[in-house]
């Protein structure tokens, strides 16, 4: 906060757009976001929802991780959740899978709470273990429910109105206008009440207790809120596939959610989740499959598919112990460092 | 409380009543009401008896000072009467209602709000965030309000962080506002503490050895700000302290504890030369 600001009023001060930057940065975004399908086209557009989907679920993550503190290993599982759920419905019940992500959103906040049950006891490491218990165990239910091959969604259940949801422009622009909304709806979370409830909780359990913090319900809240983004994220997820499978919902893909979270900016749930997803999600796969042909080339296939979770893990470790606060922290210095240039002090 | 009845300079650790003593007392005596009574509390760790058979009371304002060894027993009693934990005999009035069963958050509805002898602020956010947590009691409305930030909320917000800044004004936090609060010195920590506690608009604010670490010139803006509360805003205090010096500087009463034990009590001046006090201290 540089010295000499001072908003006219406290609403000014938690109103989401505080500075003329803020404002110029809305309208950039807005406009960029809304015309993106003018020049994004066929892979680059896919590029765009699938960075939406996982900014929803590493959002998710992000409350239950950043702002609470409770470390959940089985963030992709609550995905799935959300994944299966639409495409079931729409399979065996022939509901509209556009409709249905509502419902996929409220099956991962059920998933959600249950996961929540052993925070009310365990922390770190304990909580972690027990995450990545329930991550296997719901792999392993997955992979019972269509054991061989994907459930396809039929396809009439991805149209409203005749227009077909499953790719392209209207699905980018479903999935952006679910982006926003969520997004809107954290930012609120993390500004109000509840959000310094749920960072009390992370920092300090017994003085929340104190002041008065439902510690255990902020607990279930918080895997309750994040399961809800993972569950839409999910059942955007499943509109976009051509099928459903577990293998989206590895224990991997919890890691890499848990990476975004971490590297771009725990407790920062917009923009932190934004970097992380940004750097992991669109940077990586672009970096990947310009570099993939080379690696094989040179014959270090082995290097190439596992590359990715070295450097994934590297990163991690990385941030965890020299930049806890993620790259929104590298950028806010670098930015500071720019204000304050040339006097380096 | 009406006027201004102390005066203080802080460089030689003097301060004095502009009444006399009994003048002072007997205005007291007249406006007297008890706030918080505890009756023969027991608190008991694995057969150690933290808290033995307590009866303290407090009344409404006094600066009172509780003192005593390491191990005393102190901040057990503290715990107690917040409500942290639950003695296994004995009972805590409020203004003559029985609170022994209340949790901590109801007390501090009722108007009884503390400070920690370890810290126990919330490191990771920045002191109005601190401060505005502990307004946490008086929260209303739901998840799904808060997701949408409804009129309601909005208008909630703006009371807490109305109280939030008037405390930071009450203790000079300005510069500090959206600092991280594990980023500042033990000093401002502290007073961070005691804002956060009287955000909450209380009657009586138990605070646990807050000198402990602080600097001299911390020790001085702290005692400063201590006085200038209870001054301006006739909030009552207890004292948790080792530092003699300031609880005989400050309180108008004084109870020594000793291994769970209270076991003198009285003006500052008769507590230090009891004998059972000297012993405690300096044999000890
Ligand atoms: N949570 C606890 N579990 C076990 N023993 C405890 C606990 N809290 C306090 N005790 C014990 O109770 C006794 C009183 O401790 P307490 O912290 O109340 O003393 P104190 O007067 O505040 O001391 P200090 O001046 O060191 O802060 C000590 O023997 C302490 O070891
Ligand atoms: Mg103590």
């Amino acid at each position: 906060m540089p010295a000499g600001v001072f908003k006219e009023t406290y609403r000014a001060d938690m109103a989401h757009l505080r500075y003329p930057i803020h404002y110029a940065g809305l309208l950039i975004g807005s406009v960029l976001a809304l015309t993106a399908p003018l020049y994004l086209k066929g892979y680059y557009l896919d590029q765009a929802i699938l960075f939406m989907i996982f900014l929803i679920a590493a959002v998710g993550l992000n409350i239950t991780l950043g702002l609470a503190g409770l470390v959940s290993l089985a963030h992709a599982a609550l995905m799935g959740a959300g994944a299966y759920t639409v495409a079931l419905l729409a399979l065996k019940a022939g509901v509209n899978a556009i409709l249905a992500i509502p419902l996929a959103g409220l099956a991962a906040a059920g998933l959600g709470f249950i996961l929540s049950l052993p925070s009310f006891k365990l922390k770190g490491y304990y909580l972690a273990m027990a995450s990545l218990a329930a991550q296997f165990i719901l792999e392993y239910i997955y992979s019972l429910i269509a054991p061989e091959q994907y459930i396809s969604i039929p396809f009439e259940t991805k149209e409203i109105a005749g227009i077909f949801f499953g790719e392209g422009i209207p699905l980018y622009y479903l999935a952006l206008a679910i982006t926003i909304v969520l997004l809107l709806a954290a930012a609120n979370i993390a500004r109000g009440s509840l959000g310094r409830a749920m960072k009390a909780v992370r920092d300090n359990d017994v003085a929340a207790e104190i002041v008065g913090i439902n510690v255990t319900m902020t607990k279930a809240l918080a895997f309750t809120i994040g399961g809800f983004y993972a569950g839409v994220a999910g059942g955007l997820y499943a509109l976009y596939s051509a099928g459903v499978g577990w293998e989206g919902f590895t224990l991997l893909v919890s890691i890499e959610l848990l990476g975004m979270v971490l590297i771009g900016g725990p407790g920062r749930v917009v923009w932190g989740s934004m970097l992380g997803v940004l750097v992991l999600k669109t940077g990586w796969t672009n970096l990947e499959s310009s570099l993939n042909p080379l690696l094989t080339g040179m014959g270090l296939d082995i290097i190439a598919s596992t590359a990715k979770y070295i450097v994934l893990g590297t990163l991690i470790a990385v941030f965890i112990i020299l930049e806890p606060e993620g790259l929104i922290a590298v950028l806010r210095r670098i930015k500071e460092y720019l204000r304050l240039w040339p006097y380096s002090y | 409380m009406g006027g201004t009845r102390l005066s203080y300079d802080i460089e030689s650790w003097k301060v004095d009543r502009v009444w006399d003593k009994g003048d002072l007392y007997r205005k007291k005596e007249y406006e007297r009401e008890t706030l918080v009574r505890t009756e023969h509390i027991l608190v008991e760790f694995g057969g150690i008896r933290a808290v033995d058979d307590v009866s303290i009371k407090v009344d409404r304002g006094e600066i009172l000072g509780i003192i005593g060894p390491n191990g005393a027993g102190k901040t057990s009693l503290l715990n107690v009467i917040s409500g942290f934990y639950k003695p296994k005999h004995g009972k805590v009035y409020y203004k003559g209602v029985d609170i022994t069963r209340l949790p901590p958050h109801l007390r501090v509805k009722l108007g009884i709000s503390r400070t920690f002898q370890h810290s126990e602020l919330f490191m990771g956010m920045n002191v109005i965030e601190n401060i505005m947590t502990g307004l946490h009691p008086w929260r209303k409305g739901n998840t799904l309000s808060y997701a949408l930030w409804t009129p309601g909320v909005m208008k909630w917000e703006e009371w807490a962080r109305e109280k939030a800044e008037h405390v930071i004004d009450l203790l000079d936090l300005h510069e500090y506002r959206y600092h991280i609060v594990g980023s500042l010195p033990p000093g401002v920590q502290k007073r961070v503490d005691l804002a956060r506690a009287l955000a909450q608009d209380p009657e009586v604010v138990f605070m646990d050895e807050p000198m402990a670490g602080l600097t001299r010139e911390e020790k001085e803006d702290l005692v400063r700000a201590i006085i200038e509360v209870y001054e301006t805003r006739g909030i009552t205090f207890v004292l948790v302290e080792h530092d003699l010096e300031v609880v005989t500087d400050i309180c108008d009463r004084i109870i020594v504890m000793d291994f769970g034990k209270v076991i003198a009590e009285g003006r500052p001046d008769e507590v230090v030369n009891h004998p059972l006090v000297v012993k405690a201290y300096l044999g000890g």
